[in-house]
Formats: C-alpha cells, structure tokens, sequence
C-alpha cells in the first residue's frame, strides 16, 4: 500500500513527535522519583542521546564519506576536558586540583557570566566552552588530517586510533597537572539540572549533520565514499572535501565529549580508550553504515541494553530467572552473542542505508495488522511446504533405493548395466565461416 | 593543414613505470569539435595516455598542453634521470604537475573503461555531484540553507534535469545508477562528464561490451554530443566500426609507441597497423 503525505503533514507530524519527546524527557526528569526503576528510562534517554550524536558524528566519515576512522573516543576526550576545566567554580579548585596546588585556571566562565547575567549567564556559560570545546576539537582535527587523511582505508584507521591513544596519553601527563589534573579525576564542574538539556543539544547538533548530508556538499561526500577515482575526475578536491567532513565530524565529537562530562559529573581521561571507540563503532554498524536514523536507534538500543535491559544478568536475576553463573561480568557475554545476531541476520544493520521516512512508517502501521493476521497462515504454508519437500525427499530416497536393489538383481543375473553407445570412425571437419 | 584551434596538443608524452615504457613519445594533438580516436592492441599504452593527461599519473617526460596552455610538463628526475629510456630527454625542463579535480576544472571531462558511476546515488545525483564543483557556496552557507546555497541548488538541479532530458534518461532520474541497464549506464556516465562543462571529452572504450545496434546507437550519440555541447572527442575504443564510423583523425599506438596517425582510411591501409593488429608474414 503506497502512502503519500505531503509535505506539511509530515513536517507537522515531525514536529509533534519532537515537541511530544521533549515534553515528556522533561517532566520525566522532573516528577519520576530518583528511586523509581522507571528513573533509569531518563537516564538511558541522557545517555542515549549522547551516544547518538557522537554516533551520527562517526557515521558522517564512516558511512557517508567513506573514511573508516578511529579517533572519536579520543576527540570526545578533548572535548570533555576543555568544557570540564572552564566550568570548575572557583571555590572547588583547591578541592579539585589538590596535587596541583589548585590548578592553573581559578576562574569558571559559568560563574563569570552568571554574575553579570544571571540565569541567562548560567546557561550561556554552559554553552560557551562547550562550543570551545568543538571548536578547540575541530581545530586540532585539522591539524590530525593534513597528514593522516592522505591515507587510505585500514592505514587511516590505524593512525587515527594511535592519534586517539596520544591524546589520551597527553592529558594524563603529570606535567600538565595544573591544567588538567594529570591522571586524576575531574569533577565538581557544572552541569545541567534536567535530562533535556543534552536531549535538545544532541537533536540540534544531528539536524545539522542531516542538513549538511543532503547539501551538495554531502553529495559530494557520497560521491567520494562511492568511487573516489571517479569524484577525482569529477572535479571534486579529495582532500579538502575530506578535511572539510573530518573536521565537522570532530567538531560534534567534541561537543558530545563536553555533553558526556555533564552527564558523568566526573571525568577522567581512562574510560576514553579504544573501547569506547568500538562502542560507537558498534552503534554506527548496529544502526546501519549511512544511516543517521540507525546510528540514533543503535544509540538508543544499546544504551538501553547495556545499562538497563541486561543489567540484571550481572545482578544474579534476570527476568525472574536466577542462576550461579549471572555474576559481574556475564552481561557482556549476553552482549557479545546479541550484537553476533544482529551482526548475522541484519549485516547491513537495523536500518541499512535508509533514513526514516513518515511515509513508510505510516504504511509499516496500516499494513501491521494485515502482516499480523496473515502471520498464522504463512506459517502455516511454510510448514506445509516443509511437509511437502520432505515427502518429495523421501519417495526420492525410496525410490533410489529401489533402483539400486533392481541394479543390485541384475548385476547379479549377469546382464549389462549400460547399453554401450555406437562408436563411429568418421570425423567431421567444420570449415571456418568466410574462409 | 588543419587551421581550427588546438584544445588538447601532447608533445613527446613519455611514462615509463620502473623499467617499462607504457608509453613512449606520444604527440597528439585534438582540434576544436573533432572526434579523435586512439587505437591500439591490448596493452599498447592507451589508458595509460589518458590518466597522463588527467593527471592521475605524472607523465616521465613531455608536456599537455590545453586550451593553448601548458598544464602538465615533467621531464625525468632523480633516479629516472639515469634510467629513463626515452627519447627527448633535455627538452623539457620545468616540472608542473596537476591534480585530477584541478585538469577537470580546466575542462578536460573523462569516462572510464569499468563504468565508474556512483552507486549509492540516484541517476539525478550522480550527474549533479559533477556540478557541485561550480557552486560557490561555502559549507557554512550550504548546511544552513543560505539564500545563495538554494539558488545554486535548484540551477544544479534545473540544469541537470535538463542534461538527462538530452541523453534520454530524464524517465530513470530517480532510480538508482546502478539498476540501469548497461547501455544507459555507459550515457549516464557520459552524461555525467559532461556536467563538468568539458571543452574536450576523453571517452575510455564506451562501446566496450555493446552490441553492433548498442554501439551504432552509441556512435549517433557520440556525434549528436558533440554537435549540441560544441565539443572534441578524444576516445579509445576496440569497435572498428566505431572508431572508422565516427572519427575524423586517428592516432595508433603499439607497445607504448606511436606507429600510425591519419584519417581513416589512411589507417586502414596502412600496412604498420594491419602488421600490429594481424601480425606480420613470419
């Protein structure tokens, strides 16, 4: 069944659904008591959202420029400390920076800005160092590219994630100390006092990678990921288009790092390992390679999964089953096995390389009902076309079998099995055509 | 002898990987709206000649010349120097090198003897790809929709509809590059060259796989291209029917090097060809 919205309709319905999901991750927040297992929605919803844009940040290189890259974990590093370190208030320096004689910077832009702008201030102070944090990401992704985007596939792959390890490496060096705390912990910096907050950033930044995916330089992109002899010749500059997608793609890293930190309250620079990397990787495959739509999904998925839904499993009570061997460390063998499956029976991911489309979803819905009822009876016909192929193999099997008895009798009696065919001594020569 | 203006000129295009010559000495020279064709055995250096000329290789030696400028010029450096063996060695002494993307801005548009079309893209998108090299917007100004960016984007559009209204494939616009038939990938990919607003066309083997009713469609295609984008062709091609069809002049190349140049019928009778193509009495 084929269903066309037009455009208003669906710019509409978009809209609601937005305005709907953010109405209700707020009054969530607010009203779900922190007991509550329900609270655990929200906070799959934080985190979820997070995963989601540096997900869809990954996607734009990975699956829309074709630029199998590594190094989001260690962009989201930098991110999070640079929004970390400008936010700190003043009077937890001494707390925070106990090693390091209270740190270099004693100032926060939060508290600068809020004192001359009130709540305003507040929020714009969150806001400033975390596009610094962006900016600061893009600039040394910049930088990262003018050597390592000139390779190709696996070699990019192995330099981005060594650049990853150095940076990771580079902000726990004691001699940074007063800056960056060296291998302790950051925390005690502002962040948001409800769920929306990375929920509406993380959608605002994703509309931006959507907006620049269907823009003629996200065509030119494509162009590149497709055939990149072909864009070449095509007039399309491979390095620059490169650069321009390495360096946004870094600047939402960055962004999302800065939104992790919030959401952590405390950072520091371990977690920021290869691990993480192929945990956004795993979204971005889970969800689709050249899918935004999938990369959000598998966010939302695997968040859910890792943090809530197979929580239990490491609990020691699952679902109500309990058994010895769900202890610490058993959901990730469940884990493992459930990305295995999807990996076999969807390898292109949950959403391939298309997009949601109002469209499909609404004739997904109108056809369920018909899909349901015909459900039964297509099963129905499988296992009676099972039934049916596997008499057809055994009358086969029968009847070879009673061949071979009747061959079995009449080797026995003497008689020739084969007829042997006439032998002829005449060859025929055929002349080449024309000649 | 030919007094129309020289779009395309090669003068004494050598390219020589490690000890080979692929190819040797080559000068050609492409007038304004003339189907050139270069022919030769498998593996006498044709494709070889064409990625010199778009840049994708650095010729060893010699100079390209388009539109009456010198665009590509090398002559052999460091270790080349002692083993290059090619003729014309101190002749050329600047080096001026040129990437792909910057020899198809100069109006040089090619195709490829594999269909290179992009797979993931529409038909619409694959030839609008080849304009977005012409938009001036920046990226800034594209992903947030600036007035500029729109009008750019509904010109791209307007006049890629109406590019594949020329080549027939306006019905197929929507449908995916790679689900069309064989024969209208090779005019898309045309097509999509010719987006880049060529002044010369280099076509690699288009009729390579078609039938004789395919490549005599093609070659009426050919000639109405160039008739209606006021082109010259230069094309390599295997189909004799083709090449002898539609070309005005005719360059041969064996074994990287150049062993016939006329119209033709010049080159039918030439006896060099008919040793290259046949073989000689043993």
């Amino acid at each position: 069944m084929e269903t066309t919205l037009n455009k208003k309709t669906k710019s509409v319905l978009s809209v609601a659904a937005i305005a709907l999901f953010l109405v209700f991750v707020y009054l969530g927040d607010i009203m779900i008591s922190p007991g509550s297992s329900w609270k655990m929605l929200i906070t799959v919803i934080e985190k979820g959202s997070i995963y989601a844009l540096v997900a869809a940040s990954m996607n734009l290189l990975n699956g829309f420029t074709g630029l199998f890259s590594l190094g989001q974990a260690g962009f989201m590093l930098i991110g999070a400390y640079t929004y970390a370190i400008f936010t700190i208030p003043a009077a937890s320096h001494d707390a925070v920076y106990q090693y390091f004689e209270g740190g270099a910077i004693k100032w926060s832009i939060v508290e600068a800005l809020e004192g001359s702008l009130g709540v305003f201030g507040h929020y714009l102070g969150m806001l400033i160092p975390m596009l610094g944090a962006g900016l600061l990401v893009a600039v040394i992704a910049f930088l990262i590219g003018i050597p390592v985007l000139r390779l190709k596939s696996d070699y990019l792959a192995i330099a981005t994630l060594g650049f990853a390890e150095i940076l990771r490496a580079f902000f726990q060096w004691n001699t940074l100390g007063p800056v960056t705390n060296g291998s302790n912990v950051l925390r005690k910096y502002t962040t948001y006092g409800n769920a929306i907050f990375p929920v509406l950033i993380s959608m605002l930044c994703i509309a931006i990678i959507l907006l620049l995916i269907n823009s003629t330089y996200g065509r030119a992109f494509r162009a590149i990921r497709d055939d990149e002899i072909a864009a070449e010749a095509m007039g399309i500059n491979l390095f620059k288009h490169k650069e321009i997608s390495f360096v946004i793609s870094s600047f939402f890293a960055g962004i999302s790092g800065a939104l992790l930190a919030m959401f952590q309250t405390t950072i520091n620079a371990t977690p920021f390992n290869t691990v993480m990397t192929y945990e956004i990787l795993l979204i971005v495959v889970i969800g689709g390679i050249g899918s935004i739509t999938g990369s959000v999904i598998g966010a939302f998925l695997f968040t859910a999964a890792s943090e809530w839904w197979l929580r239990g499993l490491d609990a020691g009570r699952w679902l109500g089953i309990s058994a010895s061997f769900m202890r610490p460390g058993f959901r990730k063998v469940v884990f493992a096995v459930l990305i295995m499956l999807i990996v076999l029976f969807y390898s292109r991911g949950i959403m391939g390389d298309k997009e949601f489309s109002w469209d499909r979803f609404i004739s997904g819905l109108k056809n369920l009902p018909a899909n349901l009822k015909a459900w039964p009876s297509r099963r129905k016909a499988k296992a009676a076309a099972k039934r049916e192929a596997r008499a057809a193999n055994a009358a086969a099997r029968s009847r070879a079998k009673e061949a071979k008895a009747s061959n079995e009798a009449r080797k026995a009696s003497g008689e020739a099995l084969f007829t042997p065919l006439e032998v002829s001594d005449t060859v025929i020569v055929f002349d080449k055509e024309g000649k | 002898m030919d007094n129309r203006e020289v779009v395309l000129r090669l003068s004494d295009i050598t390219m020589q990987f490690g000890g080979v010559v692929a190819v040797d000495n080559l000068n050609l020279v492409v007038h304004k709206n003339e189907i050139v064709g270069l022919i030769g055995p498998n593996g006498a250096g044709k494709t070889t000649a064409f990625n010199c000329i778009t840049g994708v290789y650095e010729p060893t030696n010699g100079s390209v010349e388009i539109n009456g400028k010198v665009v590509i010029e090398n002559h052999p450096q460091g270790k080349m120097k002692e083993a290059y063996k090619g003729r014309n060695a101190g002749k050329y002494t600047k080096a001026i090198t040129m990437l792909p993307d910057k020899v198809t801005k100069l109006g040089v548009a090619r195709t490829f003897q594999n269909i290179r079309l992009f797979k993931g893209m529409t038909v619409l998108e694959n030839v609008m790809v080849a304009m977005h090299m012409n938009q001036t917007e920046s990226v800034f100004g594209a992903t947030f929709r600036s007035k500029k960016a729109r009008t750019e984007e509904a010109a791209m559009r307007a006049e890629a509809e109406e590019l594949l209204r020329k080549v027939e494939l306006f019905e197929n616009r929507n449908d995916l590059a790679t689900s069309l038939p064989y024969g209208k990938q090779r005019h898309l990919e045309i097509a999509r060259a010719l987006a880049t607003h060529p002044s010369i066309l280099l076509l690699d083997e288009p009729a390579a796989g078609m039938n004789p009713q395919e490549s005599d469609d093609l070659m009426k295609f050919i000639g109405r291209i160039r008739d209606e984008f006021d082109l010259s062709i230069l094309m390599i091609e295997h189909h004799m029917q083709v090449i002898m069809g539609i070309c005005e002049h005719i360059y041969v190349l064996n074994y990287g090097g150049q062993i016939a140049d006329g119209t033709p019928a010049e080159i039918q009778a030439n006896p060099a060809v008919i040793e290259a193509y046949l073989g000689g009495d043993e």
